[in-house]
């Protein structure tokens, strides 16, 4: 499947359209190059290029890099790869690698596969590594029903990932992605993991990729242990995961990954994107127990696609639909159901993020048998930028839609402040939160029928750290 | 033969029409599956033994669910997600047994060698709401009688299980004594018959007998079966169980035990000297539970007070996994055990008449391994649906026996829950008492309300799980990870 999906697409490369390039410097980005002209460069003769293509030479290619950080100039071209300069080429290009070629006025948190996560040269024959990493670490004061006070610091996620990137053509990307997360060593309830309780590793994403570019038309697939794409999609829109998590991420709807594969195909830079996956269903912390596999379409259009000088906005429309299956079952017995419906609306901006979320299952927790669903609404914006920022959510889950009672409210109000501003939160951001949550639970919302015992005022401090540098 | 095998072929097809797209039997399968994928992976014969034994009997089967009744019971939309008008706040984290059902009540020898009626499983034990055990205890009696075709005394039985326990509740509140249920009281025909087997047997050293030989002056273990295996038929499949048998221990086993016993005197109760607990012989025995058909069970002969062969012990080391997962109550702050084998053995010293019934009673944690060991002694005998059927078949016993038994086990459930802490460091009692307040007739009610309603989906469950076996055989359609490990 996955040479096939590579190869047919190479055959309809005529005529050679253009790369696919960022978008232009913003213009309050400042333009300190070493080279001549602090304008885009233009591009060589073909025959100039290290590695000319074979068909006509592409277009004069900005590119654009960040806002430099110190005194020091940063190349804001890539000349090695788009004609001669003064210097060694090799240097400016090094020194353009320093400078973390990431573009702060286009870069999305995923905007694969429109672009790597690199800029690479646009005539090929390029390629990147990345590492990141992202801490939420915190304490927080519970005040549970029946006068009982509990109060904890927590690791909600410690994570670190690499991608390797690799650009054969230019009409191409590959790369691999590896990820390691930490996690609680026992299984739910239990009470001895590994060594009592302690926090390990494990593998949360691994898979292989790759995007052919034609024209306005971005094809990618992946292949292993893949992303959840709902969750990616939505989480653009979405600034304080390190508080809270999407809403039906929250309540685990969703796996944040599964073995299998995806094709993904975006339009005229992420406008219209359309996602189909095939896995297992069983998540990362199961093998496949039945023949049948989860098939997701999701589809998702950005009427709203500007850039501003301070970075993206984009208004995002989801849908989302699985048909999938849980559970042990045979060819003669099949397993539980395991079906998703759901739609979301996402903002964001510098200024501000924002989206509404609902998302249904039929079948859930191990039930086939359950539906349930959770909606919630969320807004973040700066007061003060970077300094000071608020933030509000709002989740309601219905564990059974058939059972009165049986949902559960989240509420969480937060302020937050950044070292740095929210076009940087890819690269580089050191957040902390204080916050207040009140958990509530509906009669029938357990744990413990008839009883609100887990319901919950809880303050929060959350501090989330990340990271992401260009290694290579 | 042909005609055997063309009715097995109908009677799969004719099961697997029912079953394709049932939601229960489908969640049926995958929680069993999941429950026990870590034996299926590491010991699938034994695991599918453990289906087949569910297989033989309703009760068994009964036993075999915890996991899905702890569903159940647990998560919102569950077939036994009913709230209590007797539920509080304060009853929501009261010690409980986990699973205490008639066959998990046994005698036990105490400090002052007086026998008496205790629970004798705390694998699923920790901190809840106290109706989910008065439900389970009475939903046992409910099977039993099921089993037992005691229709007409089924639910009386139900309803003499939940009014003792909250008549047991108001006269511990009211100021009366927590006394054990003994010999010293009359408590009805089967408990009796308990009492007087558990006193001939136990005095009787019948353990050493059964598990042991004196060879030459010397006693060594004994390997083979006390009593023989069975073939259990499922449909087209069919699954060799082991009843009661012992196997020599893999070299693994025994250096596992002899670091077992080397670590486990820290968990005693009460020191008990060096001597008498060398080490004479080990064995693996196979055959025990239903729950726990496929966990790990060594027993090791200890040499006793004296080199005579007569005084000789008998531990029964068994491995303790995970209890059955509640959902929703890992929200609650953590229930404070180290580990699950000192999570089992506390909850027992805590809610049982002393923490002296077992002097052996100990623990052993050896890196993810947790280990559980008493003392094999026969004067711990546990009830049996089978002896009652047979009594009963014989007309020694009749339904009214079952429902005092009822009685009594409500009330050996009520002094349970009132001995031990909650789990936020409260007595129990007080707020038990406040929960109930008084209405025993009330709590019946709904407790046999309840029964009633998640007695039938239990039936239901066990249809389907015959109905699986026989289409899909005895590993639930689940393939093993990798090779399993050996076998005993």
């Amino acid at each position: 499947m996955l040479p096939l999906a590579l190869c047919l697409p190479f055959a309809l490369l005529q005529p050679a359209e253009p790369p696919p390039v960022p978008a232009p410097a913003p213009p309050s980005a400042p333009a300190v190059a070493p080279a001549p002209a602090a304008a885009p460069v233009a591009a060589p003769a073909p025959a100039a290029a290290p590695t000319p293509a074979p068909t006509p030479a592409p277009t004069p290619v900005p590119i654009v890099t960040a806002p430099p950080r110190s005194a020091a100039p940063v190349p804001t071209t890539l000349p090695s790869a788009t004609g001669p300069t003064d210097q060694d080429p090799a240097d400016d290009r090094r020194a353009a690698r320093r400078a973390l070629n990431l573009d702060p006025g286009t870069i999305l948190q995923n905007q694969w596969p429109v672009e790597p996560i690199c800029n690479m040269s646009p005539a090929g024959k390029d390629g990147c590594v990345t590492v990141d990493a992202e801490i939420f670490a915190g304490y927080r004061y519970s005040a549970l029903a029946g006068n009982r006070r509990f109060n904890e610091f927590a690791l909600d996620r410690g994570e670190l990932g690499t991608q390797m990137w690799w650009r054969p053509h230019r009409r191409l990307d590959t790369g691999v992605a590896f990820r390691l997360e930490s996690i609680r060593s026992a299984g739910p309830n239990s009470i001895k993991g590994i060594d009592g309780d302690s926090l390990i590793l494990r593998l949360a994403q691994a898979f292989g990729h790759a995007a052919v570019h034609l024209g306005p038309i971005h094809l990618g697939v992946r292949f292993g242990q893949i992303p959840e794409r709902w969750i990616e999609q939505l989480e653009k829109g979405y600034d304080t995961r390190g508080l809270e998590a999407l809403p039906s991420d929250r309540v685990l709807l969703y796996d944040r990954a599964d073995l299998g594969g995806s094709l993904t195909a975006s339009g005229w830079r992420g406008r219209v994107e359309l996602d189909l996956a095939l896995t297992n269903g069983e998540g990362r912390a199961q093998k496949e127990l039945n023949p049948g596999k989860n098939t997701t379409v999701i589809v998702t259009a950005r009427p709203v696609r500007r850039d501003h000088a301070r970075g993206p906005i984009r208004l995002a429309l989801h849908g989302l639909y699985r048909d999938g299956s849980w559970g042990v079952g045979t060819a003669m017995l099949g397993a539980g159901r395991n079906h998703r419906l759901a739609g979301a609306v996402t903002f964001q901006s510098p200024w501000a993020f924002a989206g509404l979320e609902y998302s249904r299952a039929y079948g859930f927790n191990a039930n086939p048998a359950v539906v349930a669903d959770v909606v919630g609404a969320w807004a973040s914006a700066y007061a003060y930028e970077p300094y000071l920022g608020l933030t509000a959510k709002f989740d309601r889950h219905r564990q059974d839609v058939r059972l009165a009672g049986s949902h559960v409210d989240v509420l969480t109000a937060a302020v937050f402040s950044d070292v740095f501003g929210s076009a940087w939160r890819n690269r580089r951001r050191i957040r902390v939160y204080a916050g207040y949550q009140y958990e509530g639970y509906g009669e029938n919302a357990g744990p413990v029928a008839g009883l609100p015992v887990a319901s919950a005022h809880r303050f929060l401090l959350q501090v989330t750290a990340q990271g992401l540098f260009r290694a290579f | 033969m042909l005609r055997t095998r063309l009715a097995a072929l109908a009677l799969t097809l004719a099961c697997a029409c029912d079953l394709a797209d049932d939601p229960r039997r489908q969640w049926l399968q995958a929680t069993l599956v999941l429950d026990n994928q870590i034996f299926l992976d590491t010991t699938p014969a034994l695991a599918r033994g453990k289906f087949a034994k569910m297989s033989a009997s309703f009760y068994n089967f009964f036993r075999g669910t915890i996991g899905q009744w702890a569903r159940d019971v647990g998560a919102p939309g569950g077939a036994g997600y009913w709230p209590s008008a007797y539920a509080t706040v304060a009853t929501g984290d009261v010690a409980l047994v986990g699973d205490p059902h008639l066959e998990n009540i046994g005698s036990f020898r105490d400090a002052t060698g007086e026998l008496v009626a205790d629970f004798n499983d705390f694998d699923a034990s920790g901190h809840g709401p106290y109706y989910y055990d008065v439900r389970r205890l009475a939903l046992s009696f409910h099977v039993a009688a099921t089993q037992l075709e005691l229709l007409d005394v089924r639910e009386d039985a139900v309803r003499a299980a939940a009014t003792a326990y909250a008549d047991e509740v108001t006269l511990l509140s009211g100021g009366a004594t927590l006394e054990a249920t003994s010999t010293s009281v009359g408590h009805g025909a089967i408990l009796e018959h308990m009492f007087r087997k558990a006193a001939e047997d136990g005095g009787a050293r019948e353990e050493l007998a059964e598990y042991t030989r004196v060879v030459d002056g010397r006693r060594e273990m004994f390997y083979g079966e006390i009593e023989p295996g069975r073939m259990v038929e499922m449909g087209g499949f069919s699954e060799p169980i082991a009843e009661d048998a012992t196997v020599p221990p893999t070299e693994a086993e025994a250096a596992l035990l002899d670091s077992i016993l080397g670590v486990y005197p820290d968990c005693l109760e009460a020191p008990i000297p060096a001597e008498h607990r060398a080490l004479k012989g080990v064995s693996r025995r196979l055959g025990a539970g239903v729950s726990s058909y496929p966990v790990l069970r060594l027993y090791a002969l200890l040499e006793g007070p004296t080199a005579a062969v007569g005084d000789d012990v008998l531990l029964e080391i068994k491995e303790v996994w995970d209890a059955a997962p509640f959902p929703g109550l890992t929200r609650l702050p953590s229930q404070g055990f180290g580990d699950d084998a000192r999570r089992v053995v506390q909850q027992q010293r805590a809610m049982q008449s002393s923490r002296l019934n077992d002097p052996f009673l100990g623990c052993a944690t050896l890196g993810s391994m947790t280990f559980r060991v008493r003392d094999r002694t026969k004067y711990q005998r546990g009830l049996d649906v089978a002896k009652i059927a047979e009594e009963i078949a014989e007309g020694d016993w009749s339904g009214d026996d079952l429902v005092v038994l009822a009685d009594r086990a409500g009330r050996l459930l009520a002094r349970s829950h009132a001995r031990a802490r909650k789990q936020d460091g409260a007595d129990a009692l007080p707020a038990l008492a406040a929960a109930l307040a008084g209405d025993a007739a009330g709590f019946a009610d709904e407790t046999a309300e309840f029964v009633a309603a998640y007695g039938e989906a239990l039936a239901d469950d066990y249809r389907h799980f015959l109905d699986l076996l026989a289409v899909v055989g005895p590993s639930l359609a689940y393939a093993p990870a990798a090779a399993p490990r050996t076998e005993p």
